[in-house]
């Protein structure tokens, strides 16, 4: 497939799957385009995990997001992973499969968090080789997302922002474009948020997240575990205004709620999304372009 | 000069296992840093201390959150994960349990309840495999039964326990209060093994034990019925050891626990 092709996917408004919902996917079709699943959670040897998945990949389009590649990690991706990552693909037979711009553990650890990176060209040259070793074993773009972070390396020489765009240049990755990460990392940093966005090479967006967070006043953290707040919402819009119709979904991996009402959150996406690209908004993105 | 990545990652990484001095990494007023970086500090144990808690939930009910979480903590501060799946970074806990229980009378009681929790979590996603049923003893010529040997299903586990640990685990999995957990008069062998998407778990006949276990050893099947004789006693009849060992198999069949016959 090639690179505008790979684009050109865009499979509408999904949710992430949760075990709490497998009954509503198997009962009944439920009012969403596409799922994504935990890779990890799937990376089992059989079981009711499985079935599930095949019967709910046999109704709906599926992404595989992971959270255990540590694509930034100095000594490098661990082959073994790789290989269950793209045994996984072959089996479901993914749209695409992301993971995070971070990093998990070094020295055979895994810290199971995601950490950022400095962003320096040490730190790029680093990930550019890892993403190159992924992509072979995995035969396909990766997709890669933003984190939401809580420090900031004193090594880092460039933006976080500047740091995606190289990386999307050199490895010709795509992006997963985190709208509440941005959001909780430029309140954490300081940093203007619509600036990120007006930074990431807006063509190299796959899909977009959305999720809830836990605002502490001074800080934010990214808990998953509430509605996506209007801060996000209002960033949502605006990233659209700049990469254009683009697949989009609501995390929830704490607190969950029934699967009506995170359908129902979703509509607030497809509103904002609709409203976007109505006619009186191409006109307008017409014009200013 | 520039820190290399490993070295960066390292003092980092030092700083969320055992709070090594990550300060002059980081960025900011020192108060951010320290806000920072205690988040990530803090989000590692809380997150493996949740792992713990959803794999040993009904051990939890019973030790108390308090002990747990005393137990817990140690634990990982002991054993930082290696595996890139949580799904295994309890495996463990039970050993844990009981190494570090020599002070704790009920240390060996709640080991034993972590095992059976952790036996049933293998059972949930243990590897799918098919199962026989009757019509594949049916097609059988008499003389393969001597040297074949059946393979049981490969969620299938075997517990030894010395406790009233199963009514406990099933009270609470009843929502019932539980029993106290004590010491049971003799010790009882289980089976735990996967029917369908459900993890099941049984009672064993000390001879159905042996005979299990020789199974799963890889014995052939008159090796296993020679051990599982031995474990009959002296006092019945061969007669009564063949029916004996006739009805084991057939309640394998009707639980599911049978995968294989190799000839």
């Amino acid at each position: 497939m090639s690179d505008a092709q790979f684009r050109a996917v865009n499979p509408g408004f999904g949710l992430g799957l949760r075990t709490q919902h497998y009954p509503d996917f198997v009962e009944a079709p439920q009012r969403i385009d596409w799922l994504e699943i935990l890779s990890d959670n799937y990376l089992v040897p059989g079981g009711k995990p499985l079935a599930m998945l095949d019967a709910i990949r046999a109704r709906y389009p599926v992404v595989m997001h992971g959270v255990a590649l540590s694509i930034g990690a100095a000594d490098g991706p661990d082959r073994a992973y790789l290989d269950a990552l793209a045994a996984l693909a072959r089996r479901v037979e993914p749209l695409w499969i992301s993971d995070h711009l971070c990093w998990t553990g070094v020295h055979g650890r895994v810290l199971h968090d995601l950490y950022p990176l400095p962003y320096n060209d040490i730190a790029l040259d680093v990930v550019v080789r890892n993403v190159h070793i992924a992509q072979e074993v995995l035969k396909r773009p990766l997709v890669l997302e933003n984190v939401s972070s809580y420090v900031s390396f004193r090594a880092s020489e460039m933006t976080e922002w500047e740091f995606i765009t190289e990386v999307c240049q050199r490895t010709g990755c795509r992006l997963l474009l985190d709208v509440n990460n941005i959001y909780v990392s430029s309140v954490n940093h300081g940093f203007d948020a619509r600036a990120f966005l007006r930074g990431i090479p807006a063509d190299r967006v796959q899909q977009i997240h959305l999720a809830g967070h836990s605002d502490h006043g001074d800080h934010i953290i990214d808990t998953h575990d509430h509605p996506v707040a209007d801060p996000v919402w209002t960033l949502y819009a605006e990233a659209l205004a700049l990469v254009g119709p683009m697949a989009t979904m609501i995390e929830r991996d704490d607190h969950i709620p029934p699967l009506a009402d995170l359908v129902a959150e979703l509509d607030v996406a497809r509103s904002i999304h609709a409203k976007a690209f109505a006619p009186a908004s191409r006109e307008l993105l017409g014009s200013a372009a | 000069m520039s820190l290399s990545l490993l070295s960066v990652q390292l003092q980092f990484q030092q700083h969320v296992l055992d709070a090594g001095d990550a300060s002059p990494l980081i960025a900011g007023d020192p108060e951010r840093q320290q806000l920072g970086l205690h988040i990530y500090a803090h989000a590692y144990r809380q997150r493996l201390l949740d792992t713990l808690i959803d794999s040993y939930e009904k051990t939890r009910a019973v030790m108390g959150e308090a002990s747990f979480e005393t137990s817990a903590l140690a634990y990982i501060a002991a054993h930082p994960p290696t595996s890139r799946s949580l799904r295994w970074y309890g495996e463990r806990f039970t050993a844990h349990l009981t190494a570090g229980g020599a002070d704790l009378p009920a240390a060996s009681a709640w080991a034993e309840l972590a095992s059976l929790d952790w036996a049933l979590r293998g059972a949930f996603d243990g590897p799918d495999s098919e199962v026989l049923d009757a019509r594949a003893f049916a097609e059988l010529p008499p003389e393969a039964w001597a040297s074949l040997r059946l393979v049981p299903v490969p969620t299938t586990q075997l517990l030894t326990l010395r406790h009233n640990t199963v009514a406990v685990w099933q009270a609470l999995d009843d929502e019932q209060v539980p029993p106290e957990l004590h010491a049971s008069e003799m010790d009882v062998d289980w089976v735990v093994w996967r029917k369908g998407h459900q993890p099941h778990f049984r009672s064993l006949h000390r001879a159905e034990a042996t005979l299990l276990r020789a199974m799963l050893d890889g014995a052939p099947f008159a090796a296993a019925c020679s051990r599982a004789e031995a474990a009959v006693g002296d006092d019945r009849t061969d007669e009564d050891t063949s029916m004996l060992i006739g009805g084991f198999m057939r309640q394998w069949l009707d639980d599911g626990l049978l995968a294989r016959i190799l000839l």
